[in-house]
């Protein structure tokens, strides 16, 4: 049996790989273009030739072209490959195969009346099937095929309280509401046709939808009736042009479509049109996985070994004020503890340290992959300067005691340097946390953790990853002895305001990018000159700062070439050449969607971790935005800077709420005060040391 | 007895004829998927998502196919970053352990911010690197290298690999 399965897979295979190389019959002459009519106008093919009861149309013809853009439909086929694939406008695809006649339509296996094939260089498809699967429906009437669009797909999805429905459609829709009352909302689409089931009960807050086809064949109606339950309300949303949405919830329950009310739960229905009872050469074959996600759990952020940074642990009380120097050694008035004492106890079997702690705080603690290990104690201060330990201890090799973090977030890490994977656990403990380190090895070790002491709540303003142990990625905070890399003690940070000149940015809510991103690092500019550093600003107007004498390398239109390397690298090297301390990237964020908002802080380098992180913590509560975190990307003037580097997406100029903070003078100037604050409590880190640049 | 023995050997012949045929003309109904990646709106969260495969199954053509899913995205309505709606992919060349994925010039208006950037793409790598023997993905438009996106962040005249993101 299995040989025979195996030669008569074989015989399939040899068909299939045959068949791009020879046209059936009944293709090879062409036929007399047939006569459609489609979307109020005809239709006309270059060469369709009737073939098994549907229309083999080359992929290349313009009558089918016309069709697609029609349908919003895009079509893909590559050279040395056999798949030709057809991507609709609800982003369903539309998969054929040459020399195979089944093809998958949204994840469902389908079979086609003949396989598609290959004729004078173009791939011959059945036209009747890839209709079908995008929601047009052939009727056939005396001298003529009318291909109605349809009103194809209505998605029905629970969202909390609230019911979104979406109806999609093959062409762009016009609808005109009939009744609009709050519980009753009657809607005509013109120019589609509808095999949907007339009726269907939901439950919820929508009793009932009924769906009924008016109209005739070349000017189809579709009418939609919504009945939703007593005291309901409604909202119509804007979308895709193929798409109507409507939010059918109770009152006081935010009827946007693009704010979620839960977590979607993906536990919807989505109705298919009904099988026409012409349609029998394409048929559905068997259950194929619904290419909804909904079989696969969500992963939580890429495996381990791509994860990145430790997390915040945010101060559990308000923002302290006053502090003067972020070197420690001073008290800060307003801070929730203070770290009066630190002890160290060396012992035969293992090793302690004992932080005396006034006050209630929260802490994380991470275990790096190279056998360190350190904790924050977050809105912390010590009450004496900063501590360099080398026990006589069989199991540490270093202990550090710093304070870091910025003003406004002071926190105070204690840091190991272990001879091994030993254990340590972080417990409170009388009048503060003790860290204790034992010989027992661990495993596998946990490598996050947190706590808190005096009585604080664990909050966390960041997912907490898992960290990489990247040797250096901690550097610009604290180091551990001869790993550290060099400082640059250089006085000059350098502002890149993203874009300029031609290349505008985003801009969308009548505001626009580049000028936005200008006007935030003229304010930062003005802050650090003030606090003493020497700022440069990779372009100080409206402009394309690129490097002239690099244009003819760049393009050879005379035009500067925002893809080219020699153009990006202009801004990078305003950084490199002044051997600046640091390169910060100021820009604004966009998604297609209205929900997004907040500032992320994007990095490349393992020594550009601690910037982003002081970036964070200054920025966050000075603009009082959404922490979108801190993220790798292989974004290139972050890579291409020799320095710690940067690029500050400061908000969403996409989300209602985020474009009004674009649009306020206050909050630019809350923004360019946190960028400034980072970058001068990160600076201030290092000693100052005697430049290149500053000579 | 004899006399009926050849005619029972030929029905038995015939039905396993049969019904091999049918196994191989409906083995593509019987679901073999491919996993496709997609970022959700934060910007970063990869989640997976399986998709039936169609018939052709050599690598070139099934690299081809999941470009293009990855690059179609989820159906309507899950919450994720998308390329714009118009990316075609022209070409998957695959030389393992890279895999070279041209895109039209209509994925050039995605260089409007980091959220939609590096999702897009790191949806296209997720999915390019879920296939065996594929590593690290090499991005062209319009058949050109670029250093980036006109106006966009993200490095792409080199390797990307799971670890760029």
């Amino acid at each position: 049996m299995n040989h025979l399965r195996a030669r008569l897979s074989s015989l399939v295979l040899s068909v299939a790989l045959v068949a791009p190389l020879a046209a059936p019959g009944g293709a090879q002459t062409p036929a007399p273009p047939a006569a459609f009519w489609f979307a109020g106008a005809p239709l006309t093919f270059e060469r369709a030739a009737p073939m098994d009861g549907d229309l083999a149309v080359g992929m290349r013809d313009s009558g089918l072209q016309r069709f697609l853009n029609r349908v919003g439909a895009t079509i893909a086929y590559g050279a040395q490959q056999r798949y030709v694939i057809v991507t609709a406008s609800d982003r369903h695809t539309v998969a054929f195969v040459v020399g195979d006649p089944r093809y998958t339509s949204g994840g469902s296996a389908m079979r086609a009346s003949f396989a598609p094939f290959v004729q004078n260089g173009d791939v011959e498809l059945p036209f009747i099937a890839l209709a079908r699967a995008l929601y047009v429906e052939p009727i056939d009437i005396p001298g003529q095929t009318i291909l109605e669009p349809q009103l194809g797909v209505m998605d029905v999805r629970p969202d909390g309280r609230r019911t979104i429905v979406t109806l999609h459609a093959a062409t762009p829709i016009s609808a005109h509401t009939i009744v609009d009352q709050n519980e009753r909302l009657q809607v005509v689409f013109d120019g589609v046709g509808t095999t949907l089931l007339p009726a269907r009960k939901i439950g919820g807050p929508i009793n009932e939808i009924d769906v009924f086809a008016t109209g005739n064949a070349r000017t189809p109606t579709a009418t939609v009736t919504f009945a939703g339950a007593p005291g309901t309300v409604h909202q119509i949303a804007t979308g895709s042009a193929y798409e109507y949405t409507v939010v059918f919830g109770p009152p006081g329950v935010s009827l946007d479509p693009h704010l979620s009310a839960a977590a979607p739960s993906y536990a919807h229905s989505t109705e298919l049109p009904q099988a026409a009872p012409a349609a029998a050469a394409a048929q559905p074959q068997a259950n194929a996985p619904h290419p909804y996600p909904t079989d696969i759990p969500a992963v939580g952020g890429p495996p381990s070994s791509y994860a990145t940074a430790p997390a915040y642990v945010a101060p559990s009380g308000a923002a302290p004020a006053g502090l003067e120097s972020p070197a420690g050694g001073q008290t800060v008035p307003g801070a929730a503890a203070v770290v009066t004492g630190v002890t160290f106890a060396p012992a035969d079997d293992g090793f302690s340290v004992h932080l005396a702690i006034n006050g209630a705080a929260t802490y994380s603690w991470h275990r790096l992959l190279d056998d360190r290990w350190y904790l924050d104690l977050a809105n912390a201060t010590l009450s004496d300067a900063g501590r360099d330990e080398r026990p006589d201890s069989a199991l540490v090799d270093s202990v550090r005691v710093r304070q870091i973090g910025t003003p406004d977030a002071p926190v105070v890490r204690i840091a190991f340097t272990l001879k091994g994977d030993h254990r340590v656990e972080a417990a409170p403990s009388g009048d503060g946390l003790t860290i204790a380190v034992s010989a027992a090895a661990e495993d596998a070790p946990t490598r996050i953790g947190t706590g808190s002491v005096g009585g604080a709540t664990v909050a966390q303003t960041t997912p907490p990853p898992v960290q990489t142990g990247e040797p250096s990625v901690l550097e610009g905070t604290w180091k551990f002895g001869g790993s550290a890399l060099p400082v640059n003690g250089s006085r000059i940070i350098v502002l890149d305001p993203g874009h300029g000149g031609g290349d505008v940015g985003t801009a969308h809510n009548g505001l626009i990018e580049k000028l936005i991103t200008l006007d935030i690092a003229r304010r930062v500019r003005a802050l650090l000159a003030a606090q003493g550093w020497t700022v440069k600003m990779t372009r100080d107007s409206d402009i394309d700062p690129y490097n002239p004498a690099l244009l003819p390398a760049m393009q050879t239109d005379g035009l500067p070439n925002a893809s080219d390397r020699a153009y990006l690298q202009t801004r990078c090297n305003v950084a490199n050449d002044a051997n600046a301390r640091l390169f910060v990237s100021i820009h604004v964020n966009y998604s297609p969607s209205a929900a997004p908002s907040g500032t992320t802080f994007y990095y490349t380098k393992p020594q550009d971790v601690a910037l982003a992180q002081t970036l964070e913590r200054a920025v966050i509560p000075a603009a009082a935005t959404v922490d979108d975190g801190v993220v790798h990307a292989n974004y290139y003037v972050t890579k291409h800077t020799t320095m710690p580097a940067v690029l500050i997406e400061t908000a969403f100029i996409s989300n209602p709420g985020d474009a009004a903070k674009l649009a306020d003078p206050a909050w630019l100037a809350a923004m360019a005060r946190g960028i400034a604050g980072g970058i001068d409590a990160y600076a201030r880190t290092r000693p100052v040391q005697t430049s290149r640049a500053d000579q | 007895m004899k006399a009926t023995r050849p005619a029972l050997l030929a029905l038995f012949f015939l039905v396993a004829v049969a019904a091999a045929w049918y196994f191989v003309s409906h083995r593509a109904g019987v679901g073999d998927t491919i996993t496709v990646y997609y970022t959700k709106n934060d910007g970063t969260t990869e989640v997976p998502w399986r998709v039936t495969l169609g018939a052709a199954r050599d690598l070139p053509s099934v690299a081809f196919y999941a470009a293009t899913q990855a690059v179609a995205g989820p159906p309507q309505g899950v919450d994720a970053v998308r390329f714009p709606a118009t990316t075609r992919v022209l070409a998957a060349t695959v030389a393992a352990p890279a895999v070279t994925i041209d895109l039209s010039n209509d994925v050039n208006g995605s260089a409007q911010g980091g959220l939609l950037e590096t999702g897009e793409f790191k949806g296209l790598v997720w999915t390019m690197t879920a296939l065996p023997g594929i590593t690290s993905v090499n991005i062209r438009v319009g058949g050109k290298a670029l250093a980036t996106l006109p106006g966009g962040h993200l490095e792409l005249d080199e390797p990307l690999t799971r670890a760029s993101f």
